[in-house]
């Protein structure tokens, strides 16, 4: 299992801080009654699409500077589904909640 | 009296929690959903998370969106383009006459048809002696409704916004949805006769004459209503149809992740033979289509979604103010909300609101028109929030009971009233059931005179079991149904005739001149029938081929072979398409 590259900031600049050059790998986590939910089509870094959706995990590699990841999820359950956003790597460190009623949430990744 | 007292106090008692539990100022549902997680029972790296959706626009765009727009129902407006591509995309349509409207190819009725138009046109006879030709055009209730809330005429709300007013929310589109209705016209070119009876006196060799018509071009009209729905979005079924429907978009990768369940055996049945999903799995297309005709498509939900990124990146260029004053409020009020006690939900509601108003006023100072960047977010974050619900209804909805009011007219026979009860049930590996219970009644009383005759013309009961076969090389999806179809005749068949009028395909050898009725020995009726659906491509084209085998007919007690065959189109995926 790959090590993980995201830091979690909870400033209000910055959403992750990470390394330029690496790879990341994001994964939905679903909660039980939460639904099914996957990345949509629309899901970008820094400008460009992110390719593979509508899937389960994203893969992206990280740009210099401050870039955002823009993300759209699907819902089977577009009223209350919820989740969670993780980093699929060693440690699988939660990122962020997933709600149906943010369905396109904008995380900036400082490198 | 004691009962009376006891009332308002017991009814203060249950309603107490609940207006403790409503906040005491206006907090959209949007963002209400996350002050609901500030839970002081959180980790702390989840709560610090809450925290950030809570005070982040970027985090939270639709809640911040909703919040610039206010509660004012100017959301609403312009909201005509976005409610757009209302199509079938349910699994077991229709598509052709009910039973009994003579021509049809449906030996059993199913519980639901197209929702836009589906045209159908089928030659054949099943209970009835003589081949007819019937074009039969069916739709739903909520297309006109589609089409008025395209047109700006009614408005459509968020259900995440139910507190909107004066918009026609997802509730009343799904009341629509459970009405249906038919109309099938005889296309013969003999169905309309018209007679000539000499009148008054020759005038040489020329005669006066009194022409009349006779004749229906209408041979039969149905409404449908469907009483049970079944909602599946949690079995293993509906996550392998959700994979399913999701690859077909040609990018997907199956579920991997998640600890919702395991995934299941590909390819549930839907009711009346649906499991388009199931089948899409096989064969990956941007909009998959079953033998019965129904179309999953994955293309509208991928257009909305693409087209939420441009608004979302407006909306958030438009919230710019200068990054000093944000990093302060942003941090001024993560501190704000650390120092009220989580479990105090108004004080919550309320400081949370306190401090993004802040934020909202020094926004609108610097960009007053950030509220059309919100408005153009929330019309681009409905129109996709409606694609996802057709999506998600198109794989967990599937009609169980259905009514059916059909009110027949064939020619030269007197109109009935059919009473049918529809039921539907999908299985697994692309199996579905069908079964029909059915009563007719004639519209008016008829001739005492003919023996054995009753309002209550005929029972029926007809159970269908179909396969679906996927996608055969060659002919596309198809699907093979076998049916049985038992009709008890009470009362005879009974045509009307006229010596210059007889129906159509029908001669008599000695009928007396002034005879105006003949009715038929009366028999009970049992029908089997083996139909092939083929739907070529990705077409929206299907023929039902089916071939029949009958005890009797309504007139001719002797057993028969019948074949019918048709060719039907069905609308709704022509609108999904781009």
């Amino acid at each position: 299992m790959a090590t993980c590259k995201l830091t979690v900031v909870h400033g209000p600049d910055c959403d992750f801080q990470a390394t330029a050059g690496q790879n990341v790998t994001l994964q939905i986590l679903e909660v039980p009654g939460g639904g099914l939910i996957d990345f949509d089509a629309g899901t970008k870094y820094a400008g460009q699409d992110v390719p593979g959706t509508p899937s389960k995990t994203i893969t992206f590699t990280i740009a210099a500077g401050s870039n955002d990841l823009e993300i759209v999820y699907l819902f089977s359950q577009p009223d209350n589904g919820r989740g969670e956003l993780h980093e699929s790597c060693d440690r699988n460190p939660f990122l962020d909640f997933i709600r149906a009623a943010s369905k396109t949430p904008v995380y900036t990744i400082c490198a | 009296m004691r009962t009376l007292l006891l009332f308002p106090l017991l009814s203060l008692t249950l309603l107490a929690p609940l207006r403790a539990q409503a906040p005491s100022v206006w907090i959209p549902e949007e963002c209400q959903a996350i002050l609901k997680d500030l839970d002081p029972s959180l980790p702390p790296e989840k709560l610090a998370s809450v925290y950030d959706d809570a005070f982040k626009l970027k985090r939270s765009p639709t809640c911040y969106a909703r919040l610039f727009v206010g509660n004012s129902g100017v959301a609403s407006a312009g909201f005509g383009d976005f409610l757009k591509k209302l199509e079938a995309l349910r699994t077991d349509k229709q598509a052709g006459a009910s039973t009994g409207a003579g021509g049809g190819t449906n030996l059993a009725s199913k519980g639901t048809t197209a929702k836009v138009l589906s045209v159908a046109a089928e030659y054949g006879a099943l209970t009835e002696t003589v081949n007819q030709q019937v074009v039969t055009v069916q739709g739903s209730l909520d297309a006109p409704f589609a089409a008025l809330v395209r047109k700006n005429l009614i408005s459509y709300c968020l259900e995440t916004s139910k507190d909107s007013k004066g918009c026609a929310g997802e509730a009343f589109y799904s009341a629509l949805r459970r009405f249906s209705y038919g109309v099938s016209f005889n296309t013969n070119p003999n169905n309309q006769t018209v007679n000539g009876t000499a009148s008054g006196q020759p005038n040489g060799a020329a005669q006066p004459v009194t022409f009349t018509a006779s004749g229906k071009e209408v041979t039969a009209w149905n409404a449908r209503f469907v009483l049970w729905n079944a909602r599946d979005n949690v079995s293993k079924d509906f996550q392998s149809k959700w994979d399913a429907a999701l690859k077909s978009t040609g990018t997907a990768t199956p579920s991997s992740g998640g600890s919702a369940g395991g995934k299941g055996a590909a390819g549930g049945g839907g009711a009346g033979g649906g499991a388009a999903a199931g089948k899409g799995a096989a064969k990956p297309a941007p909009d998959t289509t079953s033998a019965d005709g129904s179309v999953t498509s994955t293309t509208q939900l991928t257009s909305a979604a693409k087209a939420l990124i441009k608004p979302l990146e407006d909306l958030i260029a438009s919230a710019q103010i200068p990054q000093p004053d944000f990093d302060k409020w942003h941090n001024d009020s993560v501190s704000a909300l650390k120092a009220v006690d989580l479990k105090n939900t108004d004080a919550v509601s309320r400081v949370w609101r306190q401090r993004v108003d802040l934020y909202l006023a020094m926004v609108q100072n610097n960009n007053p028109k950030v509220n059309e960047a919100a408005i153009a977010f929330i019309q681009a974050m409905s129109l996709y929030d409606f694609e996802q619900r057709a999506f998600v209804e198109a794989i967990e909805t599937k009609p169980v009971a259905t009514f059916e009011y059909t009110n027949n007219r064939p020619l030269g026979q007197a109109s009935t009233s059919n009473f049918r009860l529809i039921f539907d049930k999908g299985f697994k590996n692309g199996l579905s059931l069908t079964a029909n219970g059915a009563g007719t009644v004639y519209n008016s009383a008829l001739p005492q005179n003919i023996p054995g005759v009753s309002r209550f013309r005929d029972a029926q009961f007809a159970l269908q079991v179909q396969k679906d076969l996927g996608t055969v090389a060659l002919l596309g999806a198809a699907a093979l149904s076998a049916t049985y179809y038992f009709q008890y005749q009470n009362s005879p068949a009974v045509l009307n005739v006229s010596p210059g009028s007889l129906p159509s395909g029908i001669t008599f050898t000695g009928l007396p001149a002034d005879a105006t009725q003949v009715f038929a020995t009366k028999g009970d009726i049992h029908v089997g029938q083996i139909r092939l659906v083929l739907s070529p491509g990705q077409s929206s084209v299907r023929f039902p081929l089916a071939i029949s085998y009958s005890n009797r007919t309504e007139l001719i007690p002797k057993p028969t072979w019948k074949a019918q065959l048709g060719i039907s189109y069905d609308f709704d995926s022509l609108f999904t398409k781009q």
